[in-house]
């Protein structure tokens, strides 16, 4: 087998090309929020990030779908032969996602743009094509600015991650808008004038790419909760990943709560079962 | 003890046809002989390993009353067997024989001086007279042998041994470091030269190694350690974990679709895709999974399609200890690495690859399911197969011819057209080899198909303009000229390697292996499948490059070797070990403790004395040599009769003399293979041997420039190649280092004294040392020759 592995400025592209087959991933630079969601999941410790620019090392990466399953970006990518590879995600190891958005078409007045016009990603995740004919793209990080756009609620968001962001901005050093620059969602922002930020909570997806770039420790404090899957999945990789990104509390709730227990002992106790 | 009557020693000088006759002047020799003391008989003979002159040694022993006898002919290792049992079988005790070389040692190497060559061996034969007259007779040690046998490697020749010597009935261990047996042979689509199918006539062969009943097949391990000798080996193989619980896992393949991880197959020469979890080939004895630990997402997605529980992430690796009294080495070799003949482009161009890639993609189980494409998906065509990759080659260190090669890539050829009458087929070779049954008629059918034959060496490949197709730049040797030949895929004969284990079991077994890193015989044409180590063999390719058949064929020979001692249930053992000849003069120091490898010497606590455990004592003598107190001697190696033989070498013109102390298993060999290869070197050495270079204790070099030697030469194996494990470095510590400080203060140029590495296949190295050797004596004669040893009142002692 050789590894190919290219990288420029459009994508990071790594190909594992057997004789007459080849699996490859490939990262859209241009998708990629820096939130180093990837890094944190990768089994195998694949992936690092040096001055904001991600690179995964293919003699360690087996292509094993964690990073791309979990990216709220959607950069990262699998092919098997052309076609996409998705055993992971297809199998019931992994729980699946809802979408990312729900549109109820009918509720749209005709030439209306104002979810297009506030999705805050470049490329636009949702693009209105026709009358009554929304695109939503795989990028969408599932925010809710177009939601809340839209004037006719015919918008839902489901969301990744349930979390709290807090900036402590007394904290923060004056004029320093590092954060402002990473954030995808822009809920945080440097307004006319001002010397400090200032942030929306409800907008925040929880990917972390603040907390990446500020430069006093203490200034962001991000914690996500719950990762909103539809179901569950039983594979280690998932539950891993889940504490990776939530926590061991959050892991052991994740497990008590979306299993039935605790609600079962609840109910026992107060004698209604 | 010693046997008091007086000696009456018998001297037979050899001709050995020519071979010592047309340079040594064997009648000179033999007149000599008469004039030494306490030999009452001498005779000369053509050939004295023969029956007639092994007649005359026992008639002589009767008609005389021998009861020494001394025979001056070839390398004792060669024949001191052979007269150590013909004077037996006349009622001698056979360690009262010994044996002077004056072929290897003397004729073959000083063929340009017949004079010295003569004068050496009159010399030799007084060493050899000094040290019969103080032989004692001996008794060998017999040992048992434990009926069970480990066999290293499980490719065809492996498995070969295993059935043979499971079918005889000893339990056999056969420990395979992949996860599953079959080697080489089960990577390859067709066998030549009838075009069978590998795997289907190997098939059948592995499942009944997997199944016999006195096989305990270990897989997935490699053997750490070996102790012990002959009847007698005690090992320990690592089993690495598989992952897999081998009991519960019915080979039924459910996680291998599960699993999200795709890696190389190795076993598809990396070109076909496998998973994390994986069999290595579907024909796998044995038929389990297993999980390549350091690649695998611990997803657990496999543990979930696993109906029968299977799978364990809590193995760790196991230990197996095992006694056997015989072992097979059958690691086999690697094929030749073709990126470092970067003229060819393998690893640059995708259309050039090998021949072993080859056989995988036209294998129908391969990664295109038999069809000849290349890697972009198009058929090919022409086809350029290139002959003698990394064999015959100075310039990557092999100069061997790997055997095969040539009638393989005829066999590939022959696929090709099988599968596509219309392809262009061309060959360049250097010579065509094609020496098996067979083969000769495979090349013929060959030419008849319309493949053709271009001899010439290949100097470059190229890529074509666009990419595709690769040019072949070659010399047409019979027309000429440079010719340049559009392929649109190229073939790589490869050769062979040595193994990527046979270092590391060559240190583990103390097996020496040749210049080209491939496991040495005992000898290379009558012992072609043991080892100087008794009771270890060798088969397969471990040895040399070879095919199947002549894989096979070794492996039943090893198998029926090894037979031997098992059957026998008990071996003897050379009575040549160490003894307390001074037991009262022990203090207890237990240096002799430290300086033995075996435990053969016992400390009594109470006693504050040491014993000596002789079944346990290989006969280095390294103790003996550091005894400060000379409790310790060696039987067939006394002190007494080695300082007789410096004496007896240095009685005439000693200043124009090198004595050299040749260890058995190395430096002897080494100077014997010098012999062998007929390297010429100056005449001014007298080799005396010893088992090991432990043996030269400073005595009885300090005896050697007393008696005026002008330079003495200890020749030890290589650092970590000792046969008796740690002799060479005890040797080294007392004699390059302790007495080569000390011996300035004696009076004598430390320059006189050498201590060099030989090992048995340094033929060259030892003769080319002892030219240098006796240019510098030359060089220094009148200052060395008027150098008096002046040891002090205490250095006396020694």
């Amino acid at each position: 087998m050789k590894i190919n592995k290219t990288s420029d400025q459009e994508q990071l592209l790594i190909r594992h090309r057997f004789y007459a087959e080849e699996t490859a991933l490939r990262l859209d630079r241009k998708l990629c929020i820096k939130c180093e969601i990837c890094r944190t999941i990768c089994p195998l410790e694949a992936v690092t990030f040096t001055d904001g620019t991600i690179n995964i090392d293919e003699t360690k990466c087996s292509l094993c779908e964690v990073c791309g399953y979990l990216c709220p970006a959607g950069a990262i990518s699998f092919t098997r032969n052309g076609s996409e590879k998705r055993i992971l995600a297809n199998s019931e190891g992994f729980p699946s996602f809802p979408p990312p958005l729900v549109i109820n078409v009918e509720k749209c007045p005709p030439d209306c743009k104002k979810c297009e016009e506030a999705c805050p990603l470049d490329p636009k995740a949702i693009k209105v094509v026709g009358s009554g004919k929304i695109d939503v793209n795989k990028n969408c990080i599932r925010c809710i600015r177009c939601k809340e756009a839209c004037e006719d609620g015919a918008i839902k968001v489901n969301p990744l991650f349930r979390g709290r962001l807090k900036i402590d901005v007394e904290k923060c050093p004056v004029n320093c808008d590092e954060c402002t620059k990473v954030c995808p969602t822009k809920t945080i922002e440097m307004k006319e004038g001002a010397k400090k930020v200032t942030y929306d909570e409800k907008y925040c997806v929880f990917c972390g790419a603040c907390k990446i770039v500020c430069p006093v420790p203490e200034a962001i404090k991000l914690q996500r909760s719950m990762i909103l899957s539809k179901d569950d999945g039983f594979s280690a990789a998932w539950t891993s990943a889940y504490e990776k990104l939530t926590g061991p509390i959050n892991l052991e709730s994740y497990y008590e709560f979306r299993s039935g227990r605790k609600l079962n002992e609840f109910l026992k106790k107060s004698k209604v079962v | 003890m010693v046997a008091q009557d007086v000696p009456k020693i018998g001297v037979f000088v050899c001709h050995c046809g020519k071979n010592i006759g047309a340079v040594v002047d064997v009648k000179r020799v033999c007149e000599y002989a008469k004039g030494l003391k306490d030999v009452v008989h001498v005779k000369e003979n053509l050939y004295t390993c023969a029956e007639p002159g092994q007649n005359e040694i026992k008639k002589a022993i009767e008609e005389y009353g021998l009861n020494r006898v001394v025979v001056a002919a070839c390398t004792p290792k060669l024949h001191e067997p052979t007269f150590r049992r013909c004077v037996e079988e006349a009622g001698l005790n056979k360690y009262l024989f010994e044996m002077v070389n004056i072929r290897e040692h003397c004729s073959w190497v000083h063929a340009n001086d017949p004079e010295g060559a003569t004068k050496k061996a009159c010399d030799l034969v007084k060493s050899g007279v000094a040290k019969a007259r103080l032989l004692t007779p001996l008794k060998d040690i017999s040992v048992p042998v434990w009926k069970e046998a480990l066999i290293i490697g499980g490719g065809v020749a492996g498995c070969q041994a295993s059935l043979d010597l499971a079918d005889m009935g000893f339990k056999v261990h056969l420990v395979e470091r992949e996860q599953s047996i079959g080697g080489i042979m089960a990577q390859l689509d067709k066998t030549l030269p009838t075009l069978d199918c590998s795997i289907c006539i190997l098939g059948p062969k592995l499942v009944d190694v997997g199944k016999h009943p006195n096989i305990d097949l270990i897989t997935n391990a490699e053997v750490k350690s070996c102790e012990g000798y002959i009847g007698n080996f005690e090992v320990e193989v690592e089993i690495k974990p598989r992952y897999v619980n081998m009991e519960k896992c019915d080979g039924c393949g459910a996680c291998v679709d599960v699993c999200p991880v795709v890696l190389p197959n190795k076993y598809d020469m990396n070109l076909k895709p496998r998973k994390a979890i994986y069999s290595s080939f579907p024909q796998a004895i044995p038929l389990k999974f297993n999980i390549d630990i350091d690649s695998c997402i611990k997803c657990g997605l496999c543990m979930n399609a696993c109906d029968k529980h299977a799978i364990n992430f809590n193995q760790s690796p196991m230990t197996k200890k095992l006694k056997v009294g015989t072992v097979i080495v059958a690691c086999g070799a690697q094929p030749f690495d073709a990126l470092i003949k970067r003229e060819y482009g393998y690893g640059k161009y995708e259309n050039v690859i090998t021949s072993m890639e080859f056989e995988r993609v036209i294998c129908a189980s391969g990664p295109t399911s038999g069809v000849l494409l290349r890697r972009d998906g198009a058929p090919a065509k022409k086809i350029a197969f290139i002959q003698c990759v990394g064999s015959r080659d100075e310039k990557c260190g092999n100069p061997y011819c790997s055997s095969y090669c040539c009638v393989a890539s005829i066999k590939q050829a022959m696929l090709i057209k099988e599968h596509d009458h219309e392809a262009e087929i061309t060959i360049f070779y250097m010579d065509l080899r094609a020496h098996g049954k067979g083969y000769e008629d495979l090349y013929s059918r060959a030419r008849a198909e319309g493949i053709m034959f271009v001899r010439g060496r290949v100097g470059e490949i190229r890529e074509t303009a666009n990419g595709k197709n690769l040019v072949v730049v070659a010399e047409d040797t019979m027309t000429g000229g440079i010719i340049e030949q559009e392929a649109d895929l190229v073939v790589l004969a490869q050769g062979l390697d040595q193994g990527e284990n046979t270092s590391a079991l060559s240190r583990m077994f103390h097996i020496p292996v040749d210049s080209y890193g491939f496991f040495m015989e005992a000898h290379p044409k009558l012992k072609p499948v043991d080892t100087p180590i008794d009771g270890i063999f060798i088969a397969g390719t471990a040895a040399q490059p070879r095919d199947i058949k002549d894989s096979v064929t070794s492996a039943s020979a090893a198998a029926s070797r090894a037979s031997i001692p098992m059957t026998a249930g008990e071996v003897s053992i050379e009575g040549i070990t160490a003894n307390m000849v001074n037991p009262e003069k022990c203090t207890g120091c237990a240096l002799c403790v430290k300086r033995c490898p075996y435990g053969a010497p016992k400390v009594n606590a109470e006693k504050k004395k040491v014993t000596i455990m002789e079944a346990l004592c290989k006969g280095c003598g390294t103790c003996v040599a550091d005894c400060p107190f000379n409790v310790l001697d060696q039987k067939h190696f006394r002190e007494e009769e080695l300082l007789a033989q410096v004496d007896a070498l240095l009685e005439d013109e000693p200043e124009n003399k090198i004595i050299s102390f040749n260890c058995n298993w190395c430096s002897y060999a080494g100077s014997d293979l010098a012999g062998v290869s007929r390297f010429t070197y100056a005449p001014n050495v007298r080799i005396i041997r010893v088992m090991c270079s432990g043996r030269v204790s400073k005595r009885l070099i300090l005896r050697a420039f007393e008696k005026g030697a002008g330079m003495v030469l200890v020749a030890p194996c290589h650092p970590a190649d000792c046969h008796y494990i740690s002799g060479n470095k005890w040797a080294e510590e007392r004699i390059d280092k302790q007495l080569r400080k000390a011996l300035p203060t004696y009076g004598i140029d430390p320059r006189r004294l050498r201590f060099f590495y030989v090992s048995a296949a340094e033929g060259i190295v030892y003769s080319k040392l002892i030219n240098e050797m006796a240019k510098e004596l030359k060089e220094n004669i009148e200052t060395w020759k008027n150098q008096k040893l002046n040891l002090p009142e205490s250095g006396k002692k020694i």
